[in-house]
């Protein structure tokens, strides 16, 4: 009976801790019975950057679907760009830009040479994959303690919603002073 | 002497016409040159402006953070 008390304290100690890192802004844990490990749902937190930040604290290993394509009508498509151009991010410089631009769907090298035949989808793409690869020095940034968990959760919580932007096809006027903005903002450890 | 005299005078202004003459001749030839060669040079650059400019078709190093900034200023202003 009092093992029973302890083991009872104890669990609710746990909870509390666990409750008390994630926060009220929804979630879900659950501890697996057998094994004792917790597993964090980031999906069910109620905001983007509340899902970001928690998969940056949690890292966890399953796919979800890319932030910017849950608003749009059409997320298959999205969600396939997502997945044709991770296999760019191990790459670097022109190759790096290259592969970008292949995925995007480019048939021109350079992007004024590519706005003569097609400056919509393509471009908008190509946007994309840019701003996911300053998503990936954030991550990166956050992994090294280069910046702290909140402020890497605002930056790509940023680069997400300007990513929803374009791929609604808003037009570049608004797309414009937000990148600009993000530019003043932009760390400099991260230069 | 008399006739000399103004033989002598005639012989100096006529080497003296004649040196002017040269003078002229040789600022013509210098003016000449220089109408013939200004054509080319305005034919040359005209020739140079006139012609098609060849797209700098290559592309992005993508390396800093600047680089990726830089990429993106270009294709939003590319945005339709």
């Amino acid at each position: 009976m009092k093992k029973l008390a302890i083991i009872i304290l104890l669990t609710l100690l746990f909870s509390f801790f666990v409750s008390a890192k994630i926060g009220s802004t929804g979630g879900v844990i659950s501890v697996d019975p057998i094994y004792g490990t917790v597993t964090i749902d980031c999906e069910l937190f109620d905001t983007p950057r509340n899902r970001i930040k928690c998969r940056l604290e949690n890292n966890p290993t399953e796919e979800t679907i890319p932030e910017p394509c849950r608003v749009l009508t059409k997320k298959g498509k999205c969600i396939q760009y997502y997945e044709d151009v991770i296999p760019c991010y191990a790459m670097e410089g022109q190759a790096k830009d290259e592969c970008f631009k292949e995925k995007a769907g480019f048939s021109k090298k350079s992007i004024k040479a590519q706005a003569v035949l097609d400056n919509n989808w393509p471009m908008r793409y190509y946007i994309s994959a840019l701003l996911y690869d300053l998503e990936e020095m954030v991550e990166d940034a956050f992994t090294d303690e280069k910046i702290d968990i909140d402020t890497a959760a605002d930056l790509i919580d940023e680069l997400v919603s300007i990513k929803i932007d374009v791929l609604l096809e808003k037009p570049g006027k608004i797309i414009k002073p937000r990148i600009k903005a993000l530019k003043s903002n932009w760390p400099g450890a991260l230069s | 002497m008399k006739k000399i005299f103004i033989l002598i005078i005639l012989i100096l202004i006529v080497s003296c016409s004649a040196e002017e003459s040269t003078n002229i001749q040789i600022t013509d030839s210098i003016d000449t040159k220089e109408i013939v060669e200004s054509p080319e040079t305005v034919e040359n650059s005209e020739t140079e402006e006139s012609e098609p400019v060849i797209e700098d078709d290559k592309y992005t190093t993508l390396k800093t953070s600047q680089d990726t900034f830089n990429a993106l200023d270009e294709a939003v202003d590319a945005l339709e």
